[in-house]
């Protein structure tokens, strides 16, 4: 490794003063289930129910694509082997992300989950030095791995009609370590076009030119709006943008753990060597790359999950309650009151709905999208509950 | 790449053809068809990264499986506390000093994270298993490496000096690459000089616990329990023969995993994997069963060399540390010629010394015909090696 890269690393030491803070502020209990074993957000997630509608997680109701699910069952053969010695292997799987974004594997970096890219994001680019701009609210993993190493997090309020406020997003990132940028964004489900994003990463390169900008486009397969576009070939050209995505939405893969990153120059190279080694698992490698073989199937999903969206934003509309322009697999939803309240009535007749996201968690209810069947079962319940 | 790699690579042309047979003969075929597409030359036998050359066996797939047709490769909400109480119950330790990670990779990843710094160092043995002073170089701390004793085991009495003022103390037993241990005694007495004389954390890694047969061994996990400055980690990835599926897991005190988690992320596990190993873990018998035929090839593979006249270490492994006499490059790609994968380079022994890791005693019956065709017929004698390289 070269010097400049361990320089890159090399950082002060960690104040333990701020993991007491997080304890105490929440209690160590709460730091474990958020941040142990399950992980990140997914500690906040809970074990599925028999016989529950599953609307909290956003998740492919269906599963994996049938053909990763006859990978997956195979691959299981292959398990006594380390992921680099299995066929498919993450090389192979690397090469074919690579073709099908169209550019080289030096531009890709594989994690077990986008989460981990997330958090080997916010640990090479965020430090007491170098803070962390992100929007409230959204996906919260990035934040808390900042505050860890005592990083400055400014979380900049979105704005009225549940779009991120870029403008004071950019403003706040002048001198920032990395600013994450989740497009479309969760928990409210809203898209930015690619215009907007353009514009935005012209204006933080021109003001901040030192801060990574990470896009994590999580739900991008899911996304409708005709302006919208990946940042992806952005990312491949500028050194300090970074696009994460993930096999967990669209493809069904979330128990199975894998998400990859797509970037260049000196970002990436400084993802691929935080990232954990044999990470991914071999049926995960096998499912992914069969995924990947299939993009009528994507489509198929998008249009199902489209279909059963507008169904369910239709229904909230019929009924008088406001839905942020939802372009994932979950709508934000104003309900006009607590999500807990909701969110508990909901689950008393079979039906599983998101968890608190505050600020907003006082009036609004992020619900996941089910099949049509599941949604049309689900908006009864929301109906009586809400009446 | 090597050239045996790039061979079975060449074969691999997968992409196109199973959408296409998808579409009029299910999606079952299509990993079976990619299976049949596979290798264009038989794949070679792979004697180099230590796995279980029987992989995790009927009761683990089957209950991958069902964790497949449950749904929960789909879900998050992973299992892991189902697997953590499996753990707990059958090792006899309290779930609260339980913690599990991708591999023991990730495991020792954040231990090096928390509890080094840049001036608190880590201790290690060198040649010993990389992954944590490959972390600390990349983070930017510090590391001290410590060489072998004459008998190729980790030198207690420089450790122990050199854990004063260091973060963690990495001690693995048995130790990889050497094979070779440390017996009860002598670690009991190691790690009272690490607690009494330093203010170290120690990390006892007992990756190849379970393949151990010295009936001096004795496991750390009891002193975890007892100390919040000793930690033990255990991996599924070797007799559990799961090392595909990323599953490792350590006993520290609550308040030590409390400390480690604050850092851990620990949604890189996967559902399949979080029920095999809970299935595994029930299943001692097969671990046990498997630790008896790695022991019959093991000594199978050792008098092989042995009988020759090449020393070994009193390997305690599922892998074997030799002394070929010959540089391991020159070793290893003459028997990648032959279809054999075996260890890397370990400096400073890379110029004589091997790891082999034991596959099945089929695999190693035909593995010791092509070593007797690279190596001289006993060590010592003038090598005819060269000739089968060229």
């Amino acid at each position: 490794m070269s010097l400049s890269r361990r320089a890159l690393f090399a950082r002060e030491p960690r104040s333990s003063a701020n993991l007491k803070q997080l304890i105490s502020a929440r209690g160590r209990e709460a730091l474990i289930a958020e941040l142990g074993e399950l992980g990140g957000e997914a500690g906040l997630i809970p074990a599925p129910q028999n016989g529950e509608i599953r609307l909290t997680s956003n998740e492919n109701p269906l599963g994996p694509f049938p053909a990763s699910m006859a990978a997956i069952h195979d691959g299981f053969a292959g398990a006594g082997r380390y992921p680099s010695n299995a066929q498919p292997n993450t090389s192979d799987l690397t090469q074919a992300i690579a073709d099908r974004m169209g550019c080289s594997t030096d531009n890709i970096v594989l994690g077990a989950g986008s989460g981990e890219l997330l958090k080997t994001a916010a640990q090479a680019f965020t430090g007491p030095n170098r803070h962390l701009v992100t929007a409230s609210p959204s996906y919260l993993q990035t934040q808390r791995v900042a505050a860890y190493l005592g990083a400055e997090v400014k979380a900049v309020a979105i704005t009225a009609d549940g779009m991120l406020d870029l403008d004071a997003m950019a403003e706040a990132a002048r001198g920032a370590g990395l600013i994450f940028f989740c497009n479309p964004n969760n928990p409210t489900g809203t898209v930015h076009t690619a215009a907007d994003v353009r514009s935005f990463v012209e204006t933080v390169q021109r003001t901040s030119p030192e801060t990574v900008i990470h896009l994590d486009e999580a739900y991008h397969e899911y996304v409708t709006h005709p302006h919208y576009e990946s940042a992806a070939g952005m990312a491949t050209e500028m050194e300090n943008v970074f696009v994460s995505r993930t096999f967990s939405k669209c493809f069904g893969m979330a128990g199975m753990r894998i998400g990859y990153g797509i970037g260049s120059g000196r970002t990436i190279e400084t993802l691929q060597a935080l990232a954990l080694g044999q990470n991914i698992a071999v049926p995960t490698v096998a499912g992914a790359y069969v995924a990947l073989q299939d993009p009528g199937r994507e489509v198929q999903e998008r249009e199902r999950n489209t279909e059963a969206r507008s169904y369910t934003i239709d229904f909230f509309d019929g009924i008088g309650y406001d839905v942020m322009a939802s372009q994932t697999n979950f709508i934000f939803v104003d309900i006009g009151r607590p999500a807990a309240g909701f969110r508990s009535a909901c689950r008393e007749h079979g039906v599983g709905v998101g968890r608190d996201f505050p600020p907003m968690e006082q009036t609004h209810a992020r619900i996941s999208i089910g099949t049509l069947d599941e949604m049309q079962r689900a908006c009864r319940v929301f109906k009586e509950v809400l009446a | 790449m090597s050239v045996t790699r790039r061979n079975v690579m060449k074969g691999f042309g997968v992409g196109a053809s199973a959408a296409a047979i998808m579409s009029f003969d299910g999606p079952r075929s299509i990993a079976r068809a990619m299976s049949m597409a596979l290798p264009v030359q038989e794949r070679p036998l792979l004697l180099h990264n230590n796995e279980n050359p029987l992989g995790p066996g009927d009761v683990v797939t089957w209950a991958m499986n069902e964790a497949m047709e449950s749904g929960l490769g789909s879900k998050y909400g992973l299992p892991s506390r189902q697997t953590i109480q499996a753990i707990a119950d059958t090792q006899g330790i309290p779930a609260d000093h339980l913690m599990l990670g991708n591999g023991s990779t990730q495991i020792l990843r954040s231990l090096t994270h928390v509890f080094t710094s840049p001036t608190r160092h880590l201790v290690t043995a060198s040649p010993s298993f990389e992954t944590m002073p490959e972390y600390a170089e990349i983070i930017g701390h510090p590391v001290e490496s410590l060489a072998l004793d004459d008998n190729l085991r980790i030198d207690l009495d420089a450790t122990a000096d050199a854990a004063k003022g260091a973060g963690i103390v990495f001690f693995c037993n048995p130790n990889n690459p050497t094979a070779t241990l440390h017996r009860a005694d002598a670690v009991g007495a190691f790690i009272d000089r690490v607690l009494s004389e330093t203010d170290a954390m120690i990390l006892v890694d007992e990756a190849y616990h379970d393949y151990v047969t010295d009936p001096g061994h004795v496991t750390q996990i009891p002193r975890a329990l007892e100390s919040d400055r000793v930690i033990v980690s255990r991996t599924f990835s070797k007799a559990h023969g799961m090392a595909g599926m990323r599953m490792g897991w350590l006993v520290a005190q609550p308040d030590v995993v409390s400390k480690i988690r604050a850092w851990h992320y620990g949604g890189t596990l996967n559902a399949p994997a979080l029920l095999g190993a809970k299935a595994s873990i029930e299943d001692p018998g097969r671990i046990e069963r498997e630790a008896v035929r790695n022991t019959a090839v093991r000594e199978f593979t050792l008098n092989w060399f042995t009988s020759r006249g090449f020393e070994t270490t009193d390997a305690q492994t599922n892998f074997i540390f030799v002394k070929t006499g010959m540089p391991a490059s020159e070793f290893r790609q003459s028997c990648a010629d032959q279809n054999i994968l075996v260890g890397r380079d370990f400096p400073p022994y890379q110029e004589e010394w091997m790891r082999i890791s034991l596959g099945t005693m089929d695999e190693m019956e035909r593995a010791v015909r092509v070593f007797g065709r690279i190596l001289p017929a006993s060590a010592g004698r003038p090598q005819r090696g060269a000739e089968v390289a060229a």
